[in-house]
């Protein structure tokens, strides 16, 4: 089950925040009141921390989430927190502790501080942080603070202050087997072995199995990642049983030594014998199991677990020991013979194993199957593990299995892997920047289209060709106002009138007073013209006001239709000079970015190249340890086969 | 065990030492990775690069916005849950206009993360300024299992600024059911 308590405090952000918007949904309260911070949760509670972060980034820069600040800074620290990191989280609360007098909100951050502190390793620092929270966190909060401070006080040997904290522990049942384990823990190693075994017991008792575990819980059962996949939410199968099941095993693992260690190896035995077969306590629970029936002097009953256990993996160091434990059992029975073959048998599979070992070793020095490791750390969160699977079944394969449950080499592909997913995303910028730039280019070529349209007509002169016009007319009317000139207010129609009118009087005027017998003709002739005239010169004298109101109102109308039509230039003129600016800005920006894209490439590159080197590094020291490991069981079997000889040339037990 | 020989008395000291360590391995252990000097340099360079990538993410994001959906033409829709106990919500279909412009079809993980009040931005695109219409389509499991196609309209005025609408599914605890509905957000 590996780093259970660990994974589990390490999703604390995830599980107080999302205990809380369940919380809120029960009451029926009101949703988000800034949609976009409903956004980021929507990529939160999917456990896309990278989305939701950026998102969240995003939205606090344009001002979007004014409504959810305070909420949103502690998701973010928690954010950060689960995507490891901890100086933006701790910026972030340190920032809400001064910034915020509120009790909920700082609690709430000195827990978070705790936990990055305590995730630091530095202790003092995180008691520190869990001694300044008051009384206001939230009831699994709360819980997980208790299980954190347990944990300190364990570290530093305060058995019964741990166990203090752990006493009437109330939080979601999630944590309720960590919290009795280790409350367990703490009473036994605090002196309180009574009430310390009942509490390891009620977890040793067990569950009832479900119908289906499935490949992929046992998977889990070995591996943490899956655990941690679990609980942010990348997979979907239920490791419910397996974690408990784990623990339940632990437990009864933890008992058994504890009384072996108290002597009282019948009690021992009972609860090793309980561990299952399948579990990875099992080789370790045989091992102790063999020990409590030796210590009773039962050395034949002895040899049962130890036997199984001797063809379990050689990698394994119970194992290992067994390897020894059996001759170390057959000698007690005063089977010498059995004591020499086991003896030499172990010598000779830590021989192979020390050779295979070297050449897993100079298989990784060289790159080999954990190059073809991290090659697989490929897209999703899931590539790499689901690219174990189809790993060959050989013997580097088998260390490769073994080597992934370290811890230290989870952290480490974890870290590559967060690398890989970082240049992925590199790259899909690089691509969309580059699409910026040509949409840029082409808007660009656009807008120099339009603009020279515009300036086509601008430089026309139609607008200035008009407003001189406006002038002329402007001052005939003024003209006509002063002057009185009902005639200059004249329509077209009339005008043509008054032009025919001319032209008949200019021919009258050119025809003689006395005509003789036309004269009187004439004379009536002259007489319609004169009406005709008074007609023309009446009617205007007559509509004079109300025309000079009607033209100065349509010249009224031409100013600011004129007027318009100098404030659509400017506005035009302003738009072209904007859209210059602006585009000229988005260029930039966009410029801007390209270089960080790959000066931030180049840096991933060299950290994923060193890192790279640190996992080979790992492993081979890994590697190493369990040679030397080997190599001094050696040399312990070569000794009690010289001695097994020896006691039975002299006919005493070794 | 008192009376094994050295070497197994070794072997012996070692698993129990191991079975202690075990123990504080799964109870105690400390959060953080070994204190090895070189992860914990590499460890620091990935925080900081993480850092910039994220701030870097975030400059792109709004310039990405900024460039492809300007303010004076923007509309953005988002699909909501409240509660969400009388529909499981398997498909949504957003037309603007007569012109399909957005369709999803939800994962668990999806409908989980609106349940527990997650808003989903569902399209954003640009629209000139005037009258618009927008019609969604809900499908998805109603009361007692039933297959339901649900729909809802909206008619909006698009001005100068960004629109944000709001489409929304919450349990309508009278009617016993789900209810569809679509907002303008000011």
């Amino acid at each position: 089950m590996g780093r259970g308590l660990s994974v589990a405090l390490l999703a604390c952000a995830l599980i107080g925040l999302a205990d809380d918007a369940d919380a809120r949904r029960k009451r029926y309260e009101p949703r988000v009141r800034d949609l976009h911070y409903g956004e980021v949760l929507f990529h939160f509670y999917q456990y896309d921390h990278f989305a939701a972060i950026t998102r969240l980034l995003a939205a606090r820069e344009q001002e979007r989430i004014a409504h959810h600040s305070t909420e949103a800074e502690l998701l973010l620290g928690g954010m950060f927190v689960s995507y490891g990191q901890q100086e933006d989280a701790e910026q972030i609360f340190q920032s809400l502790l001064a910034q915020d007098e509120r009790e909920e909100v700082r609690d709430r951050a000195w827990f978070y501080l705790a936990k990055i502190a305590y995730q630091r390793a530095q202790p003092d620092r995180a008691a520190r942080a869990l001694g300044e929270i008051g009384g206001s966190l939230p009831r699994d909060l709360d819980a997980q603070r208790k299980l954190l401070a347990s944990r300190l006080y364990m570290d530093t040997g305060q058995y019964d202050q741990a166990a203090a904290q752990l006493e009437r522990w109330k939080g979601s049942d999630e944590y309720l087997d960590y919290a009795r384990y280790n409350l367990g823990v703490a009473l036994v190693r605090g002196g309180d072995v009574q009430r310390g075994t009942r509490f390891l017991q009620r977890i040793g008792a067990g569950r009832e199995q479900p119908d289906r575990v499935g490949f992929f819980g046992s998977l889990g059962y070995l591996f943490t990642p899956w655990r941690l996949l679990k609980r942010e939410g990348a997979i979907d199968v239920d490791l419910t049983y397996e974690e408990h099941q784990a623990l339940t095993d632990k437990a009864n693992v933890a008992l058994g030594f504890a009384f072996l260690q108290d002597d009282q190896p019948d009690q021992a035995a009972r609860y090793l014998g309980r561990v299952e077969d399948a579990s990875p306590w099992s080789a370790r629970a045989r091992l102790g199991l063999g020990w409590a029936y030796a210590a009773q002097g039962e050395y034949q009953r002895a040899l049962d677990p130890w036997q199984a256990l001797e063809a379990g993996d050689p990698f394994d160091p119970a194992v290992q020991e067994a390897f020894l434990a059996v001759p170390y059992a057959l000698g007690k029975l005063e089977d010498y013979p059995g004591a020499v073959d086991r003896y030499t048998a172990a010598i000779g599979t830590f021989n192979d194993e020390m050779a295979r070992i070297d050449r897993v070793a100079y298989d990784a020095a060289s790159g080999g199957f954990l190059g073809e490791l991290l090659a697989s750390v490929e897209g999703d969160d899931l590539g790499w593990f689901w690219q174990l699977e189809r790993l060959p079944d050989t013997p580097q394969t088998r260390y490769l299995y073994r080597l992934l449950a370290e811890h230290s080499f989870q952290e480490a592909l974890k870290n590559y892997r967060d690398l890989r997913l970082l240049r992925q995303n590199l790259e899909g910028w690089r691509e969309g920047v580059s699409a910026y730039q040509d949409m840029l280019a082409s808007r660009r070529t656009r807008f120099d289209d339009r603009v020279e349209l515009m300036s086509e007509a601008l430089a026309s002169g139609r607008l200035g060709a008009l407003d001189e016009r406006g002038e002329r007319v402007r001052a005939r009317l003024e003209r006509v106002r002063v002057e009185a000139d009902a005639a200059g207010l004249v329509s077209a129609d009339e005008q043509a009138v008054q032009e025919r009118l001319g032209r008949v009087r200019d021919r009258l005027d050119t025809l003689p007073a006395d005509a003789g017998r036309y004269t009187e003709q004439l004379d009536e002739l002259r007489n319609k013209y004169r009406v005709l005239d008074g007609v023309l010169s009446w009617q205007l004298e007559e509509e004079y006001a109300a025309r000079l109101w009607d033209r100065t109102k349509s010249v009224r109308e031409l100013d600011g239709a004129l007027a318009e039509a100098h404030t659509r230039t400017e506005a035009l003129l302003a738009a072209r000079e904007g859209a210059d600016e602006r585009l000229q800005r988005f260029a930039e920006r966009v410029e801007a970015i390209v270089p960080r894209v790959d000066a931030l490439t180049a840096r991933i590159d060299g950290l994923m190249d060193e890192h790279g080197d640190y996992i080979y590094a790992l492993a081979t020291r890994t590697l190493d340890q369990r040679r030397a490991r080997l190599a001094a069981y050696l040399t312990e079997a070569q000794y009690a086969l010289a001695s097994v000889y020896d006691s039975a040339a002299h006919g005493d037990a070794p | 065990m008192a009376t094994a020989s050295g070497g197994i008395l070794l072997s012996a000291a070692c698993l129990l030492g191991g079975l202690a360590s075990a123990q504080e391995s799964e109870a105690e252990a400390p959060l953080s990775p070994p204190a090895d000097a070189p992860l914990k340099a590499i460890d620091q360079e990935v925080q900081d690069l993480k850092s910039e990538v994220l701030a870097l993410n975030r400059d792109l994001f709004i310039l990405e916005e900024e460039l492809l959906f300007p303010a004076n033409t923007q509309v953005t829709v988002f699909l909501s849950f409240d509660v969400g106990t009388y529909f499981a919500l398997d498909g949504v279909e957003l037309e603007v206009d007569g012109k399909q412009v957005a369709s999803h079809l939800y994962t668990q993980r999806e409908v989980d993360a609106l349940v527990r009040g997650g808003v989903q931005k569902l399209f954003v695109g640009n629209l000139r300024a005037g009258e618009h219409e927008l019609v969604a389509r809900f499908t998805g499991k109603g009361p007692h299992g039933r297959d339901y196609r649900r729909g809802t309209t909206l008619e909006f005025e698009k001005g100068l600024g960004t629109r944000y609408v709001e489409l929304q599914i919450h349990d309508s605890e009278a009617k016993q059911q789900p209810e569809f509905v679509a907002r303008v957000w000011e």
